[in-house]
Protein backbone atom coordinates (compact mmCIF):
# COMPACT_ATOMS: atom_id res chain seq x y z
CA UNK A 1 0.00 0.00 0.00
CA UNK A 2 1.58 3.28 -1.31
CA UNK A 3 0.24 7.03 -0.85
CA UNK A 4 1.52 10.33 -0.69
CA UNK A 5 1.31 13.33 1.66
CA UNK A 6 2.05 16.85 1.65
CA UNK A 7 5.19 18.29 3.39
CA UNK A 8 3.92 19.43 6.18
CA UNK A 9 3.43 18.38 9.36
CA UNK A 10 -0.35 18.80 9.03
CA UNK A 11 -0.62 15.23 7.37
CA UNK A 12 0.10 13.61 10.33
CA UNK A 13 -3.67 13.09 10.48
CA UNK A 14 -4.07 11.38 7.03
CA UNK A 15 -0.40 9.08 7.77
CA UNK A 16 -2.60 8.20 10.87
CA UNK A 17 -5.24 6.98 9.13
CA UNK A 18 -3.21 5.82 6.42
CA UNK A 19 -1.64 3.35 9.23
CA UNK A 20 -5.10 2.41 10.33
CA UNK A 21 -6.69 1.26 6.53
CA UNK A 22 -2.94 -0.61 6.42
CA UNK A 23 -3.53 -2.71 9.32
CA UNK A 24 -7.37 -3.02 9.47
CA UNK A 25 -6.55 -4.76 6.08
CA UNK A 26 -3.77 -6.90 7.27
CA UNK A 27 -5.15 -8.05 10.53
CA UNK A 28 -2.23 -6.28 12.72
CA UNK A 29 -2.83 -5.17 16.25
CA UNK A 30 -2.97 -1.87 17.70
CA UNK A 31 0.24 -1.98 19.58
CA UNK A 32 2.33 -2.25 16.38
CA UNK A 33 -0.23 0.60 15.01
CA UNK A 34 1.20 2.87 18.18
CA UNK A 35 4.57 2.06 16.88
CA UNK A 36 4.10 3.06 13.21
CA UNK A 37 2.36 6.16 14.03
CA UNK A 38 5.56 6.84 16.25
CA UNK A 39 8.26 5.93 13.97
CA UNK A 40 6.81 7.73 10.82
CA UNK A 41 5.79 10.67 12.79
CA UNK A 42 9.19 11.25 13.75
CA UNK A 43 10.67 10.38 10.28
CA UNK A 44 8.27 12.37 8.27
CA UNK A 45 8.63 15.54 10.80
CA UNK A 46 12.25 15.32 10.28
CA UNK A 47 11.81 15.03 6.39
CA UNK A 48 9.71 18.24 6.44
CA UNK A 49 12.23 19.87 8.58
CA UNK A 50 15.39 19.28 7.11
CA UNK A 51 14.52 17.97 3.46
CA UNK A 52 15.81 21.48 2.30
CA UNK A 53 13.98 23.51 -0.43
CA UNK A 54 12.13 20.14 -1.86
CA UNK A 55 8.59 21.27 -2.22
CA UNK A 56 7.05 17.58 -3.46
CA UNK A 57 4.98 15.31 -1.76
CA UNK A 58 6.33 13.10 0.46
CA UNK A 59 5.40 9.20 -0.51
CA UNK A 60 5.15 6.27 2.45
CA UNK A 61 4.97 2.41 1.10
CA UNK A 62 3.71 0.15 3.52
CA UNK A 63 4.69 -3.96 3.53
CA UNK A 64 3.15 -6.87 5.32
CA UNK A 65 6.75 -8.68 6.66
CA UNK A 66 5.53 -11.89 8.74
CA UNK A 67 4.46 -10.63 11.80
CA UNK A 68 5.75 -7.44 10.98
CA UNK A 69 5.75 -4.47 8.56
CA UNK A 70 8.75 -2.66 6.45
CA UNK A 71 7.63 1.00 6.06
CA UNK A 72 9.45 2.92 3.43
CA UNK A 73 9.68 6.97 2.92
CA UNK A 74 10.44 8.22 -0.41
CA UNK A 75 11.75 11.86 -0.50
CA UNK A 76 12.30 13.06 -4.40
CA UNK A 77 14.26 16.21 -4.88
CA UNK A 78 15.58 15.90 -1.45
CA UNK A 79 18.49 17.15 -0.05
CA UNK A 80 21.00 14.17 1.98
CA UNK A 81 19.94 13.86 5.06
CA UNK A 82 20.68 10.61 6.73
CA UNK A 83 18.89 10.28 9.85
CA UNK A 84 20.34 6.81 10.88
CA UNK A 85 23.57 9.02 11.37
CA UNK A 86 22.00 10.91 14.06
CA UNK A 87 24.56 11.57 17.12
CA UNK A 88 23.32 9.14 20.00
CA UNK A 89 20.72 10.47 22.58
CA UNK A 90 21.94 10.84 26.10
CA UNK A 91 18.46 9.33 27.92
CA UNK A 92 20.08 8.98 31.50
CA UNK A 93 20.23 12.58 31.52
CA UNK A 94 19.61 14.37 34.63
CA UNK A 95 16.36 17.33 34.48
CA UNK A 96 18.53 20.07 33.92
CA UNK A 97 21.18 18.70 31.24
CA UNK A 98 17.22 17.92 29.44
CA UNK A 99 16.71 20.04 26.05
CA UNK A 100 14.64 18.94 23.13
CA UNK A 101 15.51 17.55 19.99
CA UNK A 102 17.48 13.93 19.05
CA UNK A 103 14.92 11.79 20.61
CA UNK A 104 12.68 11.22 17.82
CA UNK A 105 15.45 9.26 15.63
CA UNK A 106 16.11 7.19 19.07
CA UNK A 107 12.42 5.98 19.01
CA UNK A 108 12.90 4.82 15.54
CA UNK A 109 16.29 3.41 16.81
CA UNK A 110 14.39 1.56 20.04
CA UNK A 111 11.61 0.66 17.80
CA UNK A 112 12.98 -0.74 14.68
CA UNK A 113 14.45 -4.07 13.63
CA UNK A 114 16.03 -2.65 10.62
CA UNK A 115 16.55 1.36 9.95
CA UNK A 116 18.26 2.19 6.56
CA UNK A 117 18.93 5.19 4.23
CA UNK A 118 19.62 5.38 0.73
CA UNK A 119 20.49 8.70 -1.49
CA UNK A 120 20.51 8.06 -4.83
CA UNK A 121 19.99 10.41 -7.87
CA UNK A 122 18.23 13.32 -5.22
CA UNK A 123 15.53 10.44 -4.22
CA UNK A 124 15.69 9.58 0.10
CA UNK A 125 15.04 6.40 0.81
CA UNK A 126 14.45 5.20 4.59
CA UNK A 127 13.56 1.88 5.24
CA UNK A 128 12.47 0.60 9.00
CA UNK A 129 11.28 -2.75 9.99
CA UNK A 130 9.15 -3.37 13.26
CA UNK A 131 8.40 -6.45 14.60
CA UNK A 132 4.75 -7.18 16.10
CA UNK A 133 5.26 -5.88 19.99
CA UNK A 134 4.99 -9.21 21.75
CA UNK B 1 -10.31 13.15 19.11
CA UNK B 2 -7.31 15.19 17.62
CA UNK B 3 -6.18 16.91 21.32
CA UNK B 4 -8.26 18.37 23.81
CA UNK B 5 -7.13 20.02 26.85
CA UNK B 6 -9.27 21.18 29.77
CA UNK B 7 -8.73 22.49 33.56
CA UNK B 8 -11.37 21.01 35.13
CA UNK B 9 -10.50 22.31 38.66
CA UNK B 10 -7.53 24.89 38.88
CA UNK B 11 -4.24 22.31 39.05
CA UNK B 12 -5.52 19.98 36.68
CA UNK B 13 -5.07 19.54 33.14
CA UNK B 14 -7.01 16.74 31.31
CA UNK B 15 -5.31 15.29 28.02
CA UNK B 16 -7.33 13.91 25.70
CA UNK B 17 -6.47 12.38 21.94
CA UNK B 18 -2.67 12.91 20.28
CA UNK B 19 0.16 15.11 21.30
CA UNK B 20 1.89 15.08 18.42
CA UNK B 21 3.96 17.08 15.98
CA UNK B 22 0.99 18.87 14.38
CA UNK B 23 -0.96 19.83 17.94
CA UNK B 24 2.38 20.65 19.68
CA UNK B 25 2.13 24.07 18.69
CA UNK B 26 -1.31 24.60 20.33
CA UNK B 27 -0.86 22.38 23.26
CA UNK B 28 2.69 24.73 24.35
CA UNK B 29 0.93 27.65 24.28
CA UNK B 30 -1.91 26.21 26.46
CA UNK B 31 0.76 25.11 28.85
CA UNK B 32 2.46 28.40 28.81
CA UNK B 33 -0.35 29.69 30.98
CA UNK B 34 -0.20 27.28 33.32
CA UNK B 35 0.80 27.89 36.98
CA UNK B 36 1.97 24.78 39.48
CA UNK B 37 1.31 22.40 41.22
CA UNK B 38 0.48 21.08 38.37
CA UNK B 39 -1.13 17.52 37.52
CA UNK B 40 -1.38 16.17 34.06
CA UNK B 41 -4.44 13.32 33.77
CA UNK B 42 -3.21 11.25 30.99
CA UNK B 43 -6.46 8.75 31.09
CA UNK B 44 -7.52 9.67 27.52
CA UNK B 45 -4.08 10.14 26.03
CA UNK B 46 -3.80 7.87 23.18
CA UNK B 47 -0.66 8.90 22.22
CA UNK B 48 2.41 10.51 22.18
CA UNK B 49 5.61 11.76 20.33
CA UNK B 50 8.83 13.75 20.64
CA UNK B 51 7.26 16.74 20.23
CA UNK B 52 4.42 16.09 22.70
CA UNK B 53 7.62 15.16 25.07
CA UNK B 54 9.24 18.49 24.22
CA UNK B 55 5.95 20.04 25.32
CA UNK B 56 5.20 18.36 28.77
CA UNK B 57 8.98 18.67 29.88
CA UNK B 58 9.07 22.74 29.04
CA UNK B 59 6.07 22.96 31.32
CA UNK B 60 8.10 21.16 33.77
CA UNK B 61 11.47 22.39 33.53
CA UNK B 62 9.23 26.51 34.06
CA UNK B 63 7.38 24.93 36.86
CA UNK B 64 10.39 23.38 38.98
CA UNK B 65 12.63 27.03 38.14
CA UNK B 66 9.90 28.48 40.26
CA UNK B 67 10.06 25.55 42.98
CA UNK B 68 6.63 24.27 41.79
CA UNK B 69 5.63 20.33 40.99
CA UNK B 70 4.16 18.72 38.05
CA UNK B 71 3.53 15.01 37.88
CA UNK B 72 1.96 12.69 35.04
CA UNK B 73 -1.22 10.10 36.26
CA UNK B 74 -3.10 7.46 34.63
CA UNK B 75 -0.50 7.08 31.91
CA UNK B 76 -1.61 4.03 29.65
CA UNK B 77 1.35 1.34 28.72
CA UNK B 78 1.97 2.70 25.26
CA UNK B 79 2.18 6.44 26.27
CA UNK B 80 4.30 5.28 28.93
CA UNK B 81 6.68 2.98 27.14
CA UNK B 82 7.18 5.88 25.13
CA UNK B 83 8.37 7.79 27.99
CA UNK B 84 10.50 5.04 29.52
CA UNK B 85 12.33 5.06 26.15
CA UNK B 86 13.15 8.62 26.16
CA UNK B 87 14.26 8.21 30.07
CA UNK B 88 12.03 10.33 31.55
CA UNK B 89 9.53 8.03 33.07
CA UNK B 90 11.26 8.64 36.80
CA UNK B 91 11.80 12.39 36.18
CA UNK B 92 8.55 13.04 35.34
CA UNK B 93 6.98 11.14 38.85
CA UNK B 94 4.75 8.78 36.11
CA UNK B 95 1.99 7.42 38.02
Amino acid sequence: MERSFRRENASLEAIVDFVREFTSEECLGDSLAFDMDLVLEELFTNQVKYGGAAHGDITIRLERAGHGVVMTILDYDAQPFDPTLAPQANVARTVEEYRPGGLGIHFVRQLSERFDYEYRDRVCTITVTLREPQ
Amino acid sequence: VKLDLRTPVPGTVQVRGRLDAEEAESAAAFFRNLQGPLTVDCSELDYISSAGISVLMETYKRLLASGQAMKLVQVNARVRKVFMYAGLDKILGIE
